[in-house]
């Protein structure tokens, strides 16, 4: 009967070990992070996201022009006003700087209260957004992950 | 939530996630020799280790050190191989004739390797204000490291509990010396699959 239990203790040991080796990603540990900041004013919000063209790669597959990135990016990054309601940004322009890219987005002649940000949530169950606000001379920091809803701007 | 505040959720969240299993991994080796009574010991490990990924880290991001991605993500698993396969071939009697800081030591240096694994990305990241970003990181780092740990701590207990109520393995060893052997041959197993899949070669 120990025998028994014994073997049975060995083989499932040995059963967790395989499955682990199999199941346990081999991947290195990448920080899966978007970076953005924005600078509030009394007429315009203006969002400078910063992530790295690798993981955006993923989300925009051959749209990998400004217009398709921009796109892309005001897409994950929904500005809402009061009533919830999506308030539409234009991209205003796209910069490469080794493997970062930095996108600009902004939103004129509204005033939005909250932003969801699910910028490459669909592609990394690990993805981190952060968001850092200036307005009028304060500051505060947002942080996303995926699953997260709209979060108050000010 | 202020901006520091932002960077040590970024650093806590970072680690307490599945993927970031290569570095839980690693935790786990190293506390897999531990018993509550080691508690003091354990914690100097932990500690030394923290210093060693701290110092690295610090380097790498202020670019005093560059470090290939592809070579640091080969030897983050290989120290956890050497880790594990310690924890397999040294007895506590080595242990004990060795010097106290033995074990510290290798935590503190294996800590360098794991410290340059996240520096090129905050490097990128961060270019112009890295200070704060990196020492927020760090601590929420520290922070998830605690908490695995105590899980760790308690699963590890767990798997004692219950090896003490199987009569089968105190005949022939030590319900501690088993769980040892049995946690470091799955974490050397695993840790062994990345290495061979990171090999730069």
């Amino acid at each position: 009967m120990v025998m028994r239990r014994g073997v049975s203790a060995a083989i499932a040991a040995l059963a967790m070990t395989l499955s682990l080796i199999t199941a346990v990603r081999a991947d290195a540990h990448p920080l899966h992070t978007t970076l953005t900041e924005i600078a509030v004013t009394p007429n315009t919000l203006r969002a400078t996201v910063r992530i790295f063209a690798d993981d955006l790669g993923h989300a925009v597959g051959s749209r990998t022009n400004d217009l398709g990135i921009g796109t892309y990016v005001a897409s994950a990054m929904v500005f809402l006003d009061g009533q919830n309601r999506a308030i539409a940004a234009r991209s205003c322009g796209v910069k490469r700087s080794g493997d970062l890219l930095w996108v600009c987005i902004e939103v004129t002649d509204a005033r939005p209260m909250s932003l969801r940000n699910t910028l490459l949530c669909e592609q990394f169950r690990d993805q981190i957004n952060i968001v850092q606000i200036a307005a009028g001379g304060t500051k505060r920091g947002l942080v996303f992950t995926r699953g997260d809803g709209p979060k108050r701007l000010l | 939530m202020s901006d520091f505040a932002t960077y040590v959720q970024f650093g806590f969240r970072h680690i307490v996630d599945v993927e970031a299993m290569d570095h839980i991994l690693f935790l786990l080796a190293l506390a897999a020799i531990y018993r509550w009574r080691d508690t003091k010991s354990a914690l100097w490990v932990v500690t030394a280790f923290t210093l060693g990924h701290s110092v690295t880290l610090g380097l790498a991001v202020t670019k005093l050190v560059q470090l290939p991605t592809s070579l640091i993500e080969f030897l983050i698993p290989l120290t956890i191989v050497v880790t594990g396969l310690e924890n397999l071939l040294t007895s506590d009697e080595q242990r004990r004739m060795r010097r106290v800081w033995y074990r510290p030591l290798i935590a503190g240096v294996f800590g360098l390797i794991h410290g340059a694994g996240f520096a090129n990305y905050l490097n990128a990241l961060f270019v112009e204000h890295v200070a704060l970003p990196l020492f927020g990181f760090n601590v929420g780092i520290e922070l998830g490291q605690v908490l695995i740990l105590t899980f760790a701590a308690a699963l590890l207990g767990g798997i004692d509990f219950m090896l003490s109520k199987t009569r089968a393995w105190s005949a022939l060893w030590p319900a501690y010396r088993v769980r040892v052997t049995t946690v470091s041959l799955v974490i050397v197993a695993v840790a062994s699959r990345w290495a061979m899949e990171r090999a730069p070669w």
